[in-house]
């Protein structure tokens, strides 16, 4: 029953850091295979606005659990580097709220628009 | 009338310098280190009662003064007697400074008979040393980087407008000139970055916070001279694109000041209290006798980083000769990079840091993730001797007790696998025979090849005894289309070449078999077949053609076969944790490492 459009698919905006962002790929169809996704599943990447954040997610209605991979480990002092503990995350509109894995809130992104 | 200090610009000034007043002088607390013995006496207390000594009421008032306010520099007596308040002109008409310095007027009156004289100066007293300049996420210190660099030790890139990104140092190394240079991770800066040693004591290590992080600016450790990260992307990959280890990687290179006065050791940082806590890495550190190139056998082994944000961790390796998608960090392209990984806790700032299997130098730390619920915690490091091959320069890492020279085969009572890159000969690799007719290709068993002369055989001489060379054999002619023209294989992944790694004997040679078994017509392995072996060193090529034998007429498709040894290694397949594993199948494209 995979939703090939999930709410959450595309990219998300955070305000700060300015360059930090999550954007969730086209799920893979099922009969598909991908290294490094399941069926059902979509990669996902972004920037923490230190490193990357990649990894895949599995959508379920307006939520998604996120499944972290590995990521560079620069250290950036000074920035706020929140988006590195999402684990899940809910769309609202055009907010998208993030959790950790305690399931606390830890910020928002904005949906970002194609010009 | 004592006489102000003039001038706004305030130059280092201690305590001891302002009792050339001619009369005791307080100075107040040192304006960035509230705790610094600057202020010898000055605690705050209460008011002592009217019988108290006169100087224990002096310092009573002043301490008082200082509590107050922090625009009081000093207090103290002048060469006529007049008791004197420095204030810091800006300030001298602030409300709250003639406050606080209201029980030092009333000292002053009641000691002196005469009004408190103010005097202004350019600011407070700091117990260091000048200004180092505009740089947002270092504190202004004295401080002054040792002279010696070992792997494992934190730096500070400048990625632009006072911003700084942490790594660590992988591995001191020299290129071909000899000139020093420093192993670290593509992914820590492109070309041009400027790097600045960070002192050890205030790392994450010792002080659990990204915010104590200090640089010495005063000397430039060195520039990024090259870097690679990728560039193959997950994209890329996803449209197709041949896996290739040559295009994942994350290895740059940065070329140390030679004037600057470093001494590049190679020596691997301990992160402990004497060394570390005092900004002497080099006082406590373990060995580098060498390279190894990480292969299935070594899974389960333990690995060890060390870095600047979680000093030395240890691990066990779960996966080899993988690549893995790491998110580039200003943009979050996925690039892939080959390597290995193993359960080995790490966190943002080790980046570029060694990674050990003993005193065997392995990889440089390329990405990680936390343990979480229900996953181990993660490391993935980039794989040296494969880095070392692909970098545009011919870099040779720095090992114990040889900092300045080149390193040379060490003497070792077993022949374990050390590093020569000074050998007067390079590896080689024979393929005999190059034809062979199908039904000579065939052989029940191992014994029956060796005992009929069955199948081919490979021979690599001039390895380095006791070291490990793997031969892959693929089908078809060309190693970049490995399974190409053959059935299609069960899995989305290109079909595996079958592996095998043998040990050079202590003459050098290593060599290794393939027949084809009989449960094909000895016709269906009839084609091209290449073979890829790869010493510590070197990437060798060849290949051989079965032929149509004594004409059984069968049409075989050459590929649809492999032939297989009796020691097949199988590959590993996709873990859960998102990797891919290709075993010894990654290494399609084999060129000539440059002399």
């Amino acid at each position: 029953m995979a939703e090939q459009t999930p709410p959450v698919l595309g990219r998300w905006n955070a305000q700060d850091p300015a360059n930090a962002f999550l954007s969730f790929g086209d799920l893979v169809p099922e009969g598909e295979s991908r290294p490094f996704t399941s069926p059902g599943e979509g990669q996902l990447s972004g920037s923490d606005g230190c490193n990357g954040v990649g990894g895949s997610y599995r959508p379920d209605g307006d939520t998604a659990t996120i499944r972290r991979g590995p990521s560079t480990l620069r250290a950036c002092p000074g920035v706020d580097t929140w988006l590195r503990g999402a684990a899940s995350v809910r769309v609202d509109g055009d907010t998208l709220h993030v959790f950790n894995s305690k399931d606390e809130e830890i910020g928002t992104l904005t949906r970002a628009h194609d010009a | 009338m004592a006489h102000p200090t003039t001038g706004k610009r305030f130059v280092a000034l201690s305590a001891a310098v302002a009792l050339g007043f001619g009369g005791a002088m307080i100075a107040g607390p040192a304006s960035a280190a509230p705790t610094a013995e600057a202020t010898a006496t000055a605690t705050p207390t209460a008011a002592p009662t009217t019988d108290a000594p006169v100087d224990v009421k002096f310092e009573a008032a002043a301490a008082k003064a200082f509590t107050a306010s922090d625009k009081i520099a000093a207090i103290g007596h002048g060469a006529n007697g007049e008791l004197i308040a420095q204030v810091v002109a800006e300030n001298v008409d602030d409300k709250q400074v003639a406050e606080a310095l209201e029980p030092v007027e009333a000292f002053a009156q009641e000691t002196t008979g005469d009004d408190l004289v103010i005097q202004e100066v350019g600011g407070t007293y700091t117990a260091f040393a000048p200004e180092q300049g505009d740089d947002e996420g270092a504190e202004a210190t004295a401080y002054s980087a040792s002279d010696d660099i070992v792997a494992g030790a934190g730096y500070g890139v400048d990625t632009g407008g006072g911003q700084y990104g942490l790594c660590s140092v992988g591995f001191p190394a020299t290129d071909a000139s000899g000139n020093d240079v420093l192993i670290t991770a593509g992914h820590c800066s492109d070309v041009g970055g400027e790097v600045y040693v960070e002192r050890p004591s205030t790392t994450n290590v010792f002080t659990g916070t990204y915010d104590t992080f200090e640089l010495d600016e005063s000397r430039k450790l060195g520039t990024f001279v090259e870097s690679q990260f990728g560039p193959m992307t997950l994209e890329d990959y996803n449209n197709g694109a041949e896996l290739d280890p040559a295009s994942a990687q994350d290895f740059a290179v940065i070329e140390v000041d030679e004037s600057a006065g470093f001494n590049l050791l190679g020596e691997v940082a301990t992160w402990s209290e004497s060394s570390g806590g005092e900004d002497d890495l080099a006082a406590d550190t373990t060995p580098i006798t060498g390279t190894h190139d990480v292969v299935e056998g070594d899974i389960g082994k333990t690995v060890f980083h060390s870095g600047r944000t979680t000093g030395t961790t240890s691990g066990e390796i779960d996966m080899v000769d993988g690549i893995a998608p790491i998110g580039d960090p200003t943009d979050g392209t996925q690039y892939l990079v080959y390597g290995f990984s193993s359960n080995t806790p790490v966190d943002s700032g080790d980046s570029g840091g060694t990674v050990m299997m003993g005193d065997k130098a392995v990889g440089v730390v390329s990405g990680g993730a936390p343990a979480s619920d229900g996953q181990d915690a993660l490391l993935w490091a980039a794989e040296l001797s494969e880095g070392l091959k692909q970098l545009d320069g011919d870099y040779e890492i720095k090992t114990s007790g040889e900092p300045t020279e080149e390193p040379t085969e060490t003497a070792t009572p077993t022949p374990t696998p050390t590093e020569t890159d000074d050998a007067d000969v390079d590896p080689s690799l024979a393929v005999d025979p190059q034809e062979i007719a199908a039904e000579r290709f065939i052989a029940e068993d191992e014994d029956q090849a060796i005992e009929d002369d069955r199948g081919v055989t490979y021979t690599v001489t001039d390895a380095e005894p006791g070291s490990e060379v793997t031969f892959d054999t693929y089908a078809g002619g060309d190693a970049a289309n490995a399974g190409s023209g053959a059935a299609p294989a069960a899995d989305a992944a290109d079909e595996p070449a079958k592996s095998i790694t043998v040990t050079a004997d202590e003459d050098g040679v290593a060599s290794s078999r393939v027949w084809g078994l009989p449960t094909a017509d000895a016709s269906a392995y009839v084609g091209d077949y290449s073979v890829v072996a790869t010493t510590e060193t070197e990437t060798l090529e060849g290949s051989f053609s079965v032929v149509e034998g004594s004409g059984d007429g069968d049409e075989g498709d050459g590929g649809e076969d492999l032939p297989r040894t009796g020691s097949t290694v199988a590959p590993l397949v996709a873990g859960a944790a998102g990797l891919v594993a290709l075993g010894g199948a990654l290494v399609y494209v084999a060129r000539r490492r440059q002399a």
